[in-house]
């Protein structure tokens, strides 16, 4: 556990507070993803009401809410994850570095590529932990072993697993704990490389111990890729994230520097939620 | 603490609970005496079975050809090849289908309304196949397959065809086979016309099967033929009379010597196109039979030579009126091992395809429930890693479902291997050959099958068959067993504790 805290290499710890001890604006200044008046349905019922928001570039963005919110449905528009869902859909924009991903003839496959996700249950494959792993680069490369080899060596160290698994690279993945599958889970969608890592409540099925060590793979993370966050927990949104959006019956209430949204929420609905008063 | 189910009890009416447990004692027993009843009906079954069969069970009924007279002649080989190959073709045609069907169910769900339902009608007929009656699927079987709805020519005469070839067939005055056309017509001469080996020359074959042999050719070829044959017959009798002391009748004395002189004079100096070793050996050795025996009359050797001259005498005739191109020549076909015809017909393919027909919903709806055991969440994370609907049914649903889906369709196929109904009408349960495996067998024999052997043992009047029937049945049993063995073991092996 000690490891972990201390692995942070010293540049990028002395990195991240520095961009953390100026207040930031309200609105990101440079945006990796606008979503734009976003209405998203299940069927008949609408689940997102006109959301429009900006997603910072390598920052962490968390989203809160009670359950039911709407925060799960926007992470999984951003990188079409819903399309899965047969009788979803949405309208509205939700641009990557400029691009819209809603529009008809994008490459999803290519988007997915570019925008990973990481689940609430940690679901790995029942491969080898070095299997899980290589899946999603040879997915979209021809690899020679080495390559592979150290793909997987960097991946597993970036999700800050490689010291406790590399002599077992070849069991299964089943056999890890409950934090380090989903550790596990973070290496394989960082493996592919992608721009953005959105994470659906990635610690709500983890013991306190691992999510300690996830909130530290966050901050560190960051300064590779864009994150996107959705959380129950408050106390995690307001450690590990710099902006904060609060969504409320699919709308979003209050959006700002996570510092500013807990100190000073302008929302009373916001202020509510954060004292635990509903939700 | 104690207090609280006293009150409880107070306040509510109390179930007899000697009864309660009475009744529950009551449907544990009822239950077990029932599955008692039944297993013992079976052992019963089975006992006697095996005892009626076991004397049958040996390795020539194992492999020996069926007979529809004689119950201690009769074999099970064609049936148990027969049902082999059916479920080779069964598989190979329900396994693909089944498993594709049910990705295709499963994993590809249409969003679009139209398609939507259409994807609840199509899932719904499947569910609904598996109830129909398997007679009907042999119905279905015919008509599609066997006779394809006579669409494209009849099984006979079928409007597609591969790999056979046409030879011309003649029949002689014995009314035996004369092949014209094969590379090997010597082997399909018959044994007794050897010595006519004449037309081995596949040149004249060749064009004797065409029809383009001349007149003038044909006179020569006559000639000789006869010369021939007149040469063997006046050898013979100047070689009897030779034995014969005295120009006396009646009892010869034959030695070693003797016969070998004959034998070897016979045919010497003739001169045919083809070779007469075989005829020669064949008529020293019967001439050898005789040494050492005095006082034996030679008209066993006589009439022995006689008879088969006379047959040579007919397959030349035969030939003679080939040659004279009167006699119309009949089609053959010779089939190469991958035959292929558009009709199917009353074929082995035909059977296991049909038999493919019925079990593929089976296969079907237990390959779904493996698809459908898999964690969506495996799916998600395949699809989020960028990998494309293909990438994650290969890498990540089917491995996972294949235990599955190979339990479910080994028991299908342990269905299929017991089915008669739906090949009925497609078998002949009378045939002797081993199907596909023989000289000139392909997908497009005749066959039968274990289940309708035992059936048509079975429906036989009279006691005869029984113990035949009692052993074809053991067989069967055996083979499902062991199916149903291999089934189980994989669902242990790979469904057990991981």
């Amino acid at each position: 556990m000690t490891a972990m805290i201390q692995a942070p290499p010293q540049p990028a710890s002395t990195e991240s507070c520095d961009s953390a001890a100026p207040a930031l604006p309200e609105t990101p200044a440079d945006a990796q993803i606008e979503v734009e008046r976003l209405d998203g349905f299940y069927g008949q019922a609408q689940a997102l009401h006109g959301l429009s928001l900006s997603i910072a570039r390598n920052q962490t963005t968390a989203f809160i809410g009670p359950s039911g919110c709407g925060k799960s449905t926007l992470l999984r528009w951003i990188n079409r994850m819903n399309d899965l869902i047969p009788a979803a859909r949405a309208t509205g924009q939700v641009r990557i570095d400029g691009q819209d991903i809603l529009a008809h003839g994008t490459d999803v496959v290519e988007l997915r590529r570019r925008v990973g996700i990481v689940f609430q249950k940690p679901n790995p494959f029942p491969k080898s932990v070095y299997d899980n792993v290589a899946f999603g680069p040879r997915l979209h490369y021809r690899l020679s072993r080495s390559e592979t080899d150290a793909l997987v060596e960097r991946s597993l160290r970036g999700a800050a697993l490689w010291e406790e698994v590399k002599d077992r690279l070849k069991d299964s993945a089943f056999g890890l704990s409950g934090g380090q599958q989903q550790r596990l889970c973070i290496a394989r969608a960082i493996a592919v490389e992608p721009q953005v890592l959105l994470m659906d409540e990635p610690c709500s099925a983890l013991d306190p111990k691992s999510t300690v060590a996830i909130e530290d793979l966050m901050a560190e993370l960051k300064q590779r890729y864009t994150i996107a966050i959705v959380t129950h927990n408050m106390q995690q949104a307001a450690r590990a994230s710099d902006y904060t959006g609060f969504l409320y019956e699919g709308r979003l209430v209050e959006f700002g520097p996570t510092q500013r949204v807990f100190s000073s929420p302008t929302q009373t609905r916001t202020e509510d939620y954060i004292a635990g008063r509903f939700g | 603490m104690s207090d609280a189910p006293a009150n409880r009890s107070e306040r509510y009416d109390r179930r007899d609970p000697a009864g309660r447990r009475q009744r529950n004692r009551l449907f544990a027993g009822a239950c077990v005496s029932v599955a008692a009843l039944a297993v013992c009906v079976l052992v019963v079954l089975v006992a006697s079975v095996a005892l009626r069969g076991a004397g049958r069970l040996d390795l020539a009924f194992l492999t020996g050809a069926n007979s529809e007279a004689v119950a201690e002649d009769a074999g099970f080989g064609p049936a148990i090849v027969g049902s082999l190959c059916l479920m080779m073709i069964c598989a190979l045609a329900a396994i693909p289908l089944g498993v594709g069907t049910a990705l295709l169910l499963e994993e590809y769900a249409p969003r679009k309304r139209l398609l939507r339902w259409f994807h609840g009608v199509v899932q719904a007929n499947i569910t609904n196949l598996a109830g129909v009656p398997s007679i009907v699927y042999g119905i279905l079987g015919y008509t599609a397959l066997a006779t394809m709805f006579n669409a494209v020519g009849s099984p006979d005469t079928p409007g597609f065809s591969f790999g056979a070839r046409y030879v011309a067939e003649y029949r002689d005055l014995s009314n035996q086979s004369v092949f014209v056309g094969l590379d090997n017509a010597q082997a399909a001469l018959p044994p007794a016309s050897a010595g006519l080996a004449y037309f081995a020359d596949a040149d004249l074959s060749e064009r004797l099967a065409t029809q383009v042999v001349t007149a003038e050719e044909i006179d020569p070829m006559r000639a000789e033929l006869t010369g021939a044959l007149d040469g063997v017959e006046r050898r013979f009798r100047t070689a009897l009379r030779a034995a014969q002391p005295d120009g006396q009748r009646g009892p010869v004395r034959v030695t070693r010597e003797l016969a070998a002189q004959i034998a070897g004079e016979l045919f010497d100096g003739l001169e045919l196109q083809g070779d007469l070793t075989a005829y020669r050996e064949l008529a020293q050795a019967q001439l050898m039979k005789m040494d050492g025996l005095s006082g034996l009359d030679l008209l066993p050797v006589r009439r022995a030579l006689v008879n088969d001259l006379r047959d040579m005498e007919f397959a030349a005739a035969g030939a003679r009126g080939v040659l004279e191109a009167g006699a119309e020549p009949q089609r053959r076909q010779v089939r190469a091992w991958y035959y292929f015809q558009a009709p199917f017909g009353r074929s082995v393919l035909t059977g296991g395809l049909t038999l493919a027909l019925v079990v593929l919903p089976i296969v079907i709806v237990s390959s779904q429930e493996a698809i459908r055991a898999v964690p969506s969440s495996q799916r998600d994370a395949a699809l989020a890693l960028g990998g494309t609907q293909w990438q994650s049914i290969e890498q990540v649903v089917l491995p996972t479902a294949v235990p599955g889906i190979c339990t479910g369709t080994i028991l299908a196929m342990s269905r299929a291997i017991g089915e008669a109904a739906p090949i009925l009408l497609l078998a002949f349960s009378f045939i002797q050959f081993t199907p596909v495996f023989r000289e000139g067998g392909s997908l497009m024999d005749a066959f039968t099958a274990m289940p309708l052997q035992v059936f048509q043992w079975t429906s036989n009047p009279g006691d005869a068959f029984q113990s035949t029937t009692a052993a074809g049945i053991l067989v069967l049993l055996a083979v499902l067993l062991s199916f149903n063995a291999v089934a189980v073991f994989l669902r242990y092996r790979f469904q057990g504790p991981r």
